[in-house]
C-alpha cells in the first residue's frame, strides 16, 4: 500500500492563506457525530415503537451469537484504546511507535467486521435472515449500518497516514479521526446492551 | 471547465445551488399546472396523454412530484444552500467556509438526486404515486400498489436518500463555519438575522435528515428485501395476500414528521433572516428588538422538534397536564407572532424606500399573517377533524411554504443579485413581477380556504362525481386561471434575471447603502473575498440612522473614531465592547 | 431599551394568547395523527410515547450543545 518511509511531519498548516485554521475540523467532527447519533437514535426509535406496535404474536425471539458479540466489543474497545495509545506517542513525537499503534489500531477495527460478518453467518446458518422477525431484522439493520460507519473510519485511518494532508495536521487529523472512532465504539456498545437485553 | 463546474469557491457553490433551484422550480410549476388545469376541466383532453384525459393515478404522480421537487429542491436548497453558501462567509468576515470540498460535494449530491428524482416519470410506471410524504403501505409494497409503486417509489426514495446526505453535509459546513470562521471583532450579538437563520436552519437539517435517511433506509429494505418495518400483517393488495407481518404504518409517520415538522420551519427560517436584513436596510432604521429576533428564531427551531410529538404523544393525562401540553403546542405561535411585530416595529416610522427586495418582504410578511392565521384554525382538533385533508390545509401550507417562503426567496435574489452578479435588476421589471405576483397568489389561495370549508377534499383528482364537489368547480377554474396568469408572471422575473445579467447597469459596492459585510467588497467579490485585509468587525449589522453620525448607515467594518461625533451615545446597534 | 420592552410586550400577548386558546390546543394541525395513535392500543402508545423521547431527547440536547459550544466560543 503505502511506499511512504520518511517520517510524518509534525508541522502546522502552511497555506499562504492560513485562511482555514485547524480548529474547524474538531467542530466540523462533532457536529458530524450529532447526526449520527440521530441516525442510530431513529434506528433504536423505531426498534422501540416496532415493537409495541407490533400485532403479530407469533414473532420469534432472535438467539444470538452472545460470546460473540461479545468478544466482538472487547475487540473494538481494545482498538479504541491502542488508538488513543497511539495518539498519546504522537504527540510525544515518536513517529515510529505511533505509526505501529495506529496500524495496531486500524487492524483490530477489521477484526471486528471480521468478528460481525461471522455473528452474521452464524444467524444465518440458524435460519435467522432479515426477514424473519422485527427483532432479527433490527439486528441486522444495526450491525450493518455500523458496520457501513466504521469501514468508512478504517478507511480514514489508513488515508491519514497515507501522506500528509493538506490543510489538516497530523495532530488535527488523528484527534477527528479518533473522535469518529471513538464514538462509534460507544455507539456500538450501546447497541450491544440493548440488543442483549432484547434477546433474553 | 472541469475546474470551474467542480469548484470549491463558496460563491460558485452558491449560485450552483440557485440555478439548481431555479430549474427545480419551472419543474415544479409546470406540474402544478397541469394539476391545475386538471381539477378546472376534469375531462379536457391533454396532448402527450395515451387517451387523452389524465387518469388519477397520473395526477397523484404529479401531486407527488410537483410536492417533492418544491419542498427539497426548491424551499429547503434556495434560501439555505444557495444564499446561505453564497453570504455566510461574506457576512461573517470569512475567506470561504470551513469545508470547501464538502461544500462541492454537497451540491454535487443535490445535483445527483434531483436528476434521479427526474427520472423516475421515465421508467416504468412513470412516478410515484404516494405523495410527498410516501406513506406506507401503498408506497411499501412495490408496483402492485399502483402505477409508479414500483421503480419509480424506488428511485424516489433513492433520491430522498442522496438529497438527505448532502444537506447533512452542507448543514455540517454551515454550524462548523459560523461557530470557528467569523472574523475579529464579530461577536455573537453583532452577526446579523440572516446569519443567525442560516445557522439555526442548519442546525435543523442536520438533525431532521438524519432522521429522514434512517426512516427511507426502512422504507427501502420493506419494499426490497421484504421486511416489516411498516407494513403489517394480512394485508391483501389486488387479490394477493402480503408475506408481510407485524409491521405498522403508524412508524413511519412518527419517524417521516419527526424530519417533516422541522421541514416546514428549515423552509421559512431563512426568508424570516432575509426578511429581517431587508425591512432594516430599506427602513434606514435598525432592527427592532435585535436580541428578540435572535431568540425568537432558535425558539422557533427548538420548538418545532416539540410539536411533532405532542400529535402522537397518546397518555391518559389529567387535564392539568393538558394545559401544559397545549400551552407548549399553541407557543409555536409566540416566536412567530414576537417576530412579526418586531417587522411592524422596525417598519414603524421608518424612511422607507420601496425598492423591489422591500415589496417582497412586505409581502412576506402579508402572506405569513395570512396563512399563519388559517394555521390557528387547523390547530383546533375539533376544526381539523373536519378540516383535515381538505383544500383548507392545502391553502395554508401554500401561503406559508409555497408563497411567503418564495417571497424570501425573491426578495433575497433583488436584494443580493447587484452583489453576485456585479450588474443591477430593472426596478420597473421588478415591481411589475410583484404586483402580479402578489395578486395572482391572493387569487389562488385565498377561494382556496372556501374550498376546502365546502368540503373539497386534497388529492382528489375528479370532483365531478359528487355534486356538492362539482358544484366547486367554477371556483377551481378561477383559481387555475389564476394560476396561469401567476405562473406568466414569472416569466418577468426570468426575463428581468437574464437580461440584467448580460445587459444591466454595473453595480456599485453598495447600493442599498447597507451595513454587513457583504457591501464592503466589490460586486461580484473576489476570489478570496476581502483581499489581503485583515477584516475587522466593529459593530453590529444594524447602524442605521445613528444619531450624530454623518450617513444614515454605518458599515460593520469602520472603527469608532470613524463614525464621527458619537461619544458613547446610545445607539440601536450594539457597537460597544 | 426598546428591544427589552419589545420582547416584554411580545411574549406578553403571546401568553395571553396561549392562555385563551389552551384548552382547545390538542395535536396542531393533525387530529389524523392523535387519532391513529389513540387507536394503537396500551402496549402501541406507550412505545410511542418512548419512542418520540429516544427522538426528542437526543434531538433537543445536540441542539442545546451546538448552541452552547457556538456561545463558549463568542
Amino acid at each position: 500500500m503505502s511506499s511512504y518511509i520518511e517520517p510524518i511531519a509534525l508541522r502546522e498548516a502552511e497555506s499562504a492563506n492560513d485562511a482555514i485554521p485547524q480548529r474547524v475540523y474538531p467542530t466540523g467532527m462533532w457536529v458530524a457525530l450529532g447526526g449520527i447519533l440521530m441516525f442510530f437514535a431513529a434506528l433504536v426509535s423505531a426498534w422501540v415503537v416496532r415493537k409495541g406496535l407490533s400485532t403479530s404474536e407469533l414473532e420469534g425471539r432472535l438467539e444470538l451469537p452472545r460470546r460473540l458479540l461479545a468478544v466482538n466489543v472487547c475487540v473494538l474497545a481494545a482498538s479504541s484504546g491502542v488508538l488513543e495509545v497511539a495518539r498519546r506517542r504522537l504527540g510525544a513525537g515518536d513517529v515510529k511507535r505511533f505509526r505501529r499503534s495506529w496500524y495496531t489500531a486500524t487492524a483490530l477495527g477489521i477484526v471486528f467486521l471480521a468478528g460481525q460478518f461471522l455473528a452474521w453467518r452464524e444467524i444465518a446458518a440458524a435460519g435467522v435472515y432479515v426477514t424473519s422477525n422485527p427483532d432479527a431484522s433490527f439486528f441486522y439493520l444495526f450491525t450493518g449500518a455500523h458496520a457501513i460507519h466504521l469501514a468508512g473510519g478504517i478507511v480514514a485511518l489508513l488515508l491519514i497516514t497515507w501522506r500528509p494532508m493538506r490543510h489538516l495536521t497530523m495532530a488535527t487529523a488523528t484527534q477527528v479521526a479518533a473522535m469518529y472512532w471513538h464514538f462509534l465504539a460507544a455507539i456500538w456498545m450501546g447497541i450491544f446492551v440493548l440488543l442483549m437485553i432484547a434477546s433474553r | 471547465m472541469s475546474a470551474r463546474l467542480f469548484s470549491t469557491d463558496h460563491k460558485v457553490i452558491g449560485k450552483q445551488y440557485c440555478y439548481l433551484a431555479m430549474v427545480a422550480v419551472t419543474a415544479g410549476i409546470l406540474l402544478s399546472l397541469l394539476m391545475r388545469y386538471h381539477l378546472a376541466w376534469p375531462k379536457g383532453h391533454l396532448p402527450f396523454i395515451a387517451g387523452g384525459i389524465m387518469t388519477p393515478e397520473q395526477y397523484l404522480a404529479l401531486v407527488t412530484m410537483h410536492g417533492t421537487i418544491m419542498v427539497f429542491f426548491v424551499l429547503t436548497t434556495a434560501p439555505q444552500n444557495g444564499f446561505g453558501t453564497y453570504f455566510l462567509p461574506l457576512q461573517i468576515g470569512a475567506r470561504e467556509m470551513a469545508f470547501p470540498v464538502l461544500n462541492m460535494l454537497g451540491f454535487w449530491l443535490t445535483f445527483a438526486a434531483f436528476i434521479v428524482l427526474l427520472s423516475a416519470f421515465l421508467v416504468r410506471g412513470g412516478a410515484p404515486i404516494s405523495g410527498w410524504t410516501a406513506y406506507p403501505p401503498l408506497s411499501g409494497l412495490g408496483d402492485i400498489t399502483g402505477p409508479g409503486e414500483g421503480a419509480g417509489q424506488t428511485l424516489w426514495i433513492v433520491s430522498i436518500l442522496i438529497f438527505c446526505v448532502g444537506s447533512i453535509l452542507s448543514s455540517i459546513n454551515f454550524i462548523a463555519t459560523t461557530i470557528d470562521m467569523r472574523a475579529e471583532g464579530m461577536d455573537l450579538m453583532r452577526l446579523p438575522l440572516t446569519v443567525w437563520a442560516w445557522f439555526f436552519t442548519a442546525v435543523l437539517i442536520l438533525l431532521s435528515f438524519s432522521v429522514l435517511l434512517a426512516s427511507g433506509v426502512l422504507l427501502l429494505l420493506d419494499r426490497s428485501f421484504g421486511t416489516s418495518f411498516f407494513i403489517p400483517a394480512g394485508l391483501v393488495v389486488t387479490g394477493q395476500l402480503q408475506t408481510h407481518s407485524g409491521g405498522s404504518p403508524l412508524l413511519w409517520q412518527h419517524l417521516f414528521w419527526f424530519f417533516g415538522h422541522p421541514e416546514v420551519y428549515i423552509a421559512i427560517l431563512p426568508g424570516m433572516g432575509v426578511t429581517s436584513q431587508v425591512l432594516a436596510t430599506f427602513s434606514r432604521k435598525p432592527i427592532f428588538g435585535y436580541r428578540a429576533m435572535v431568540v425568537t428564531l432558535g425558539m422557533i427551531g427548538l420548538l418545532g422538534f416539540g410539536v411533532w410529538g405532542h400529535h402522537m404523544f397518546v397518555s391518559g393525562m389529567n387535564p392539568y397536564s393538558g394545559f401544559a401540553f397545549s400551552v407548549l403546542t399553541m407557543s409555536i405561535a409566540v416566536p412567530s407572532a414576537a417576530k412579526t411585530f418586531n417587522w411592524l416595529g422596525t417598519l414603524w416610522g421608518g424612511k422607507i424606500q420601496f425598492t423591489t427586495p422591500m415589496l417582497f418582504t412586505l409581502g412576506f410578511v402579508s402572506i405569513f399573517v395570512t396563512g399563519g392565521l388559517s394555521g390557528i384554525f387547523l390547530a383546533q382538533p375539533a376544526v381539523d377533524n373536519m378540516l383535515h385533508a381538505t383544500y383548507f390545509v392545502v391553502a395554508h401550507l401554500h401561503l406559508v411554504m409555497g408563497v411567503a417562503a418564495i417571497f424570501g426567496i425573491f426578495a433575497a435574489m433583488y436584494y443580493w443579485f447587484p452583489k453576485m452578479f456585479g450588474r443591477m435588476m430593472s426596478e420597473g421589471l421588478g415591481k411589475a413581477h410583484f404586483w402580479l405576483t402578489f395578486a395572482g397568489v391572493y387569487c389562488i389561495f385565498v377561494p382556496m380556504h372556501f374550498v376546502g370549508l365546502a368540503g373539497g377534499i386534497r388529492r382528489y383528482a375528479d370532483d365531478s362525481g359528487a355534486a356538492y364537489l362539482s358544484a366547486l368547480e367554477p371556483v377551481h377554474r378561477f383559481m387555475t386561471i389564476a394560476a396561469f396568469c401567476t405562473a406568466a408572471a414569472q416569466i418577468i422575473f426570468f426575463v428581468n434575471f437574464f437580461h440584467s445579467l448580460k445587459s444591466g447597469a454595473l453595480a456599485p459596492t453598495n447600493p442599498w447603502n447597507a451595513n454587513t459585510l457583504e457591501w464592503t467588497v466589490a460586486s461580484p467579490p473576489p476570489a478570496d473575498n476581502f483581499g489581503e485585509t485583515k477584516v475587522m468587525v466593529y459593530r453590529g449589522a444594524y447602524e442605521y440612522s445613528v444619531p450624530g453620525a454623518d450617513t444614515d448607515f454605518i458599515l460593520q467594518n469602520v472603527p469608532p473614531a470613524d463614525a464621527s461625533h458619537r461619544n458613547g451615545n446610545r445607539t440601536g446597534g450594539r457597537s460597544h465592547e | 431599551m426598546r428591544s427589552g420592552i419589545g420582547i416584554a410586550a411580545a411574549l406578553a400577548i403571546g401568553f395571553l394568547f396561549c392562555t385563551i386558546l389552551a384548552a382547545h390546543a390538542g395535536a396542531q394541525g393533525c387530529a389524523m395523527c392523535y387519532q391513529n395513535a389513540a387507536a394503537s392500543g396500551a402496549k402501541g402508545q406507550a412505545a410511542l410515547r418512548h419512542g418520540i423521547l429516544i427522538l426528542l431527547i437526543p434531538a433537543l440536547a445536540i441542539f442545546g450543545c451546538i448552541f452552547g459550544r457556538m456561545f463558549s466560543k463568542r
